[in-house]
């Protein structure tokens, strides 16, 4: 059949001239080379690792502040000036890194995430106290998108100004800490500690594991890896990751609590108004302040008191300096 | 020719890569928040084999046959001009083509119609046979099935993590600055996805689509002249389309219009089979002695075909072949039924996205053209290999290694366009059960070794939560949590197998129910 012929002859003649054989074979390392950077591969990884965060030693009026009233802005703003204003933690042209709870794809209504308002408003007075850049972002436990969308803190955000992102798996680098850290190497958010302030914006809730998750529990939202892991043990690792960010600022939003199937939620008659805001400079006095929220006595939660045998604060309430403001 | 009449190809060239753009669009668009500037359905809605063949194998009424019938009345009044105008695929492959000829000066050089081009009716007959018979084998051959999947699971991954890496790299770089950075976060906001997809089986998919692009060095438009389903069944109809060519007799000998027909539809005489002719208007241009023209004009359309009727081996399939493609089909498909049938009753059903119609009638209903696996948030949606057995291959699973499914996501069952996934609202979908949670008490950290986890219950997204905690005290006299499932409120979404500790085994598994 001379028709069949010629048919695989014509196939045979596009590749293998010698032209277009050297033409062909061109065309194939360049498509290999190029599919290396298509697999993401080709990009080496570096042995970097992360340094514990310095932190700013700032004093101040009083240990805690605690405002209570109807609008949660408000009252974030009033607590703030307690301690003696945003000036005093954020100075001119610094980054600022507000982090939030964004964990969970739950409306603010529900209390899984921190209240929107209390973000917007902190976002608000870190530009006001001259901030350069304010980001906010979380390592989210359900698909990210959802949750900045719906928890409603990306719209607050960034009309706030801020500049809110997605974490991408490539930022993440091993802390550096001490061998006998068990947080040692593990995965840390770059943005997380390459910033000038750190405030840590927690809403209060109930946990399975940790009975509460507050400030230091917050934390965990930085790290990467098989956050499962953290899991065990975790009472420690908490203290060492609060010793490695050493949040300048903490913010408990306690507007809405919840108080049982933590920490999503998901029913309302779970979720308990209290219309606090609760700040300070050290994590752990905050944590041990919101945990009497839920009646808990400080040393009842586990991570609280362990962080404070750690070092990394104080739980007692009872000799702390605390203020308290009604707006 | 008082002016050239070129336009109409750059006419042509124009409708094809705007409906191309247009598909890559879509498709880049099906995710959340789903904002819908054009459902993906709607090109499978448009797809007259996808419809016809899903509504005969499942004997139901699918709404989007109206809109199949868009198609089929367009090819009644101007022939094949969805192959040559507006398919996705066919597009790809004048695309490639024109690279081919650039890189390599291949220049293919038609005769007149070969036999081969009957194959396509053979495959489209077949697929209607199998559908008879209750089989889909639709997905397998559909052009737009095959161009959809291989956009939306590897040409997308790849384009995402090629953008995703150049700007981890600048970066990591000494030049990083905050508006390169500002404008990562900016694409990932909207062009990019927040962590790129995987698909680890679908370079299958796309082996299928580079063989259909590569065919095009050995001929032009291969796939479309030979083995197109749905190119035979539009050319079945156009065999009494309106639009006609009529040519002039031309005593030129140069044959340039049969030389280089890309569906191989010209004879030496210059006359045409019109099933074979996808109104690429590339006769009509070449030509500037005896220019042929296409016209809708009853009086001179007679004549235009070679010598009025057909001879036996010009027309598409005959009696003979019908009969013999009739019955090889029937004869292979029970065989493959019964295969089907034997082998389905050692497997394990496997977990399907929410709102999934029954095991059986969702391997007929689904056509894989990926739109589920593409829009799904956690990319828990992957393409089965053998684990729904061989008649379920492609069709979507839930790989609880790779995600587990959203709680209040509800997309995957809004781009479903065969409705083989069935349209729920969010409230409605997290009423719909997947499969049930099953703790395996070996491995479970608390059960097995008294120690402390619970990250299956702190991710249980039930209000209530269906993982109950039970005290214990452990060896060491410590007050621990003893985790178990409670089956009345689980609905499955696996994000507790996913996010599970132990590894390699995960002590908390989804079956299916």
């Amino acid at each position: 059949m001379p028709d069949r012929i010629r048919f695989l002859d014509r196939a045979w003649g596009t590749v293998f001239t010698r032209k277009s054989f050297l033409k062909f074979m061109g065309a194939l390392v360049a498509f290999i080379a190029g599919s290396r950077l298509f697999s993401g591969r080709a990009l080496a990884v570096s042995g970097r690792k992360l340094a514990p965060r310095p932190g700013r030693e700032v004093s101040t009026a009083y240990d805690l502040a605690v405002a209570e009233g109807k609008n949660p802005g408000l009252i974030t703003r009033k607590a703030v000036d307690a301690l003696g204003g945003m000036k005093k933690f954020v100075k001119p042209g610094d980054i600022v890194v507000v982090k939030p709870n964004i964990g969970w794809d739950r409306g603010p209504e529900q209390a899984a995430c921190t209240n929107p308002e209390v973000v917007g408003e902190l976002v608000k007075m870190c530009f006001e106290a001259g901030a350069k850049v304010v980001k906010v972002f979380d390592n989210t436990c359900n698909s990210a998108k959802r949750t900045y969308e719906n928890s409603g803190i990306s719209g607050a955000a960034k009309k706030a100004g801020a500049t809110v992102f997605y974490v991408s798996d490539w930022k993440f680098y091993p802390a550096r800490m001490p061998a006998d850290y068990e947080m040692a190497d593990w995965p840390i958010y770059e943005d997380a500690v390459k910033c000038d302030c750190f405030i840590n914006v927690p809403v209060a809730k109930h946990h399975g594991l940790s009975q509460l998750t507050l400030s230091l529990k917050n934390l965990m939202g930085v790290c990467g890896g098989s956050r499962g892991r953290m899991h065990w043990g975790i009472e420690r690792k908490l203290a060492e990751l609060a010793w490695f960010i050493k949040p300048d600022l903490n913010v408990i939003d306690a507007n809405r609590i919840l108080l049982r199937h933590g920490p999503t939620g998901g029913n309302l008659a779970d979720v308990e108004e209290r219309n606090t805001v609760i700040v300070s400079t050290d994590p752990v006095l905050c944590d041990a302040y919101a945990a009497t929220l839920f009646d808990f006595r400080p040393q009842d939660i586990r991570h609280i008191k362990e962080a404070a045998a750690f070092g990394v604060g104080s739980m007692d309430i009872k000799s702390a300096k605390i203020k308290n403001i009604n707006a | 020719m008082k002016m050239s009449n070129r336009w109409i190809l750059s006419a042509r060239k124009t409708v094809q890569t705007a409906f191309l753009l247009g598909l890559v669009y879509i498709i880049w668009q099906t995710r959340y928040p789903l904002k819908k500037f054009v459902n993906p359905e709607i090109y499978f809605h448009l797809d007259p084999l996808v419809m016809v063949l899903t509504a005969v194998a499942e004997r139901v009424f699918i709404p989007g046959l109206f809109v199949a019938l868009f198609v089929v009345m367009l090819t009644v009044v101007f022939g094949r001009i969805f192959c040559g105008w507006f398919c996705p695929l066919g597009a790809l492959q004048d695309i490639f083509h024109r690279a081919l000829r650039t890189v390599f000066d291949n220049k293919i050089l038609e005769n007149a119609p070969s036999k081969e081009r009957k194959i396509k009716y053979f495959v489209f007959w077949a697929l209607l046979a199998f559908a008879v018979v209750g089989i889909q084998l639709a997905w397998f051959f559909d052009p737009i099935a095959i161009t959809v999947r291989v956009f939306s699971l590897n040409i997308h991954p790849w384009v995402n993590r090629a953008i995703d890496g150049i700007f981890a790299f600048i970066l990591k770089s000494p030049a990083a600055s905050q508006p390169v950075e500002n404008l990562y976060y900016g694409l990932k906001n909207s062009f990019l996805e927040v962590s790129n997809p995987v698909f680890p089986h679908a370079i299958y998919a796309f082996l299928a689509f580079s063989a259909v692009l590569l065919a095009v060095s050995v001929r032009r438009r291969f796939w479309c002249r030979y083995l197109c389903p749905l190119g035979g069944m539009l050319g079945i109809i156009s065999r009494y389309s309106l639009l006609k060519r009529v040519s002039q007799k031309c005593d030129n000998n140069c044959f340039a219009c049969m030389h280089l027909c890309r569906t191989n539809a010209i004879f030496p005489n210059n006359t045409y089979l019109e099933e074979e002719c996808v109104m690429c208007m590339e006769c009509v241009t070449l030509c500037k002695k005896y220019p042929s023209r296409f016209t809708f004009s009853a009086a001179e359309k007679s004549g235009s075909r070679r010598n009025g009727r057909l001879k036996l081996d010009e027309r598409g399939v005959t009696r003979a072949q019908f009969l013999a493609i009739l019955s090889a089909s029937f004869v292979s498909l029970f065989g493959l039924k019964h295969a089907m049938g034997t082998s389905k009753k050692k497997l394990k059903k496997p977990l399907r996205p929410p709102g999934s119609l029954s095991e059986e009638e969702f391997e007929q209903r689904c056509i894989r053209c990926g739109n589920c696996m593409k829009v799904c948030p956690t990319n828990v949606l992957q393409p089965a290999m053998l684990e729904a057995g061989p008649a379920g291959i492609w069709t979507p699973i839930l790989n609880t290694k790779i995600g587990y499914c959203e709680y209040q996501c509800n997309l995957c069952t809004q781009v479903c366009p065969t409705g083989a996934i069935i349209k729920l609202t969010e409230a409605e979908k997290t009423q719909v059960r997947i499969g049930i949670a099953v703790i395996d008490q070996r491995e479970c950290l608390p059960w097995a070794r008294g120690e402390e986890c619970l990250v299956c219950e702190e991710h249980c997204p039930i209000p209530d939560k269906a993982i109950k905690l039970t005290p214990t005290r452990n060896k060491k006299g410590q007050i621990i949590q003893l985790p178990s499932v409670d089956p009345a409120l689980c609905v499955g979404c696996a994000i507790c197998e996913f996010k599970c500790p132990t590894h390699p085994v995960r002590a908390i598994k989804v079956e299916s129910l």
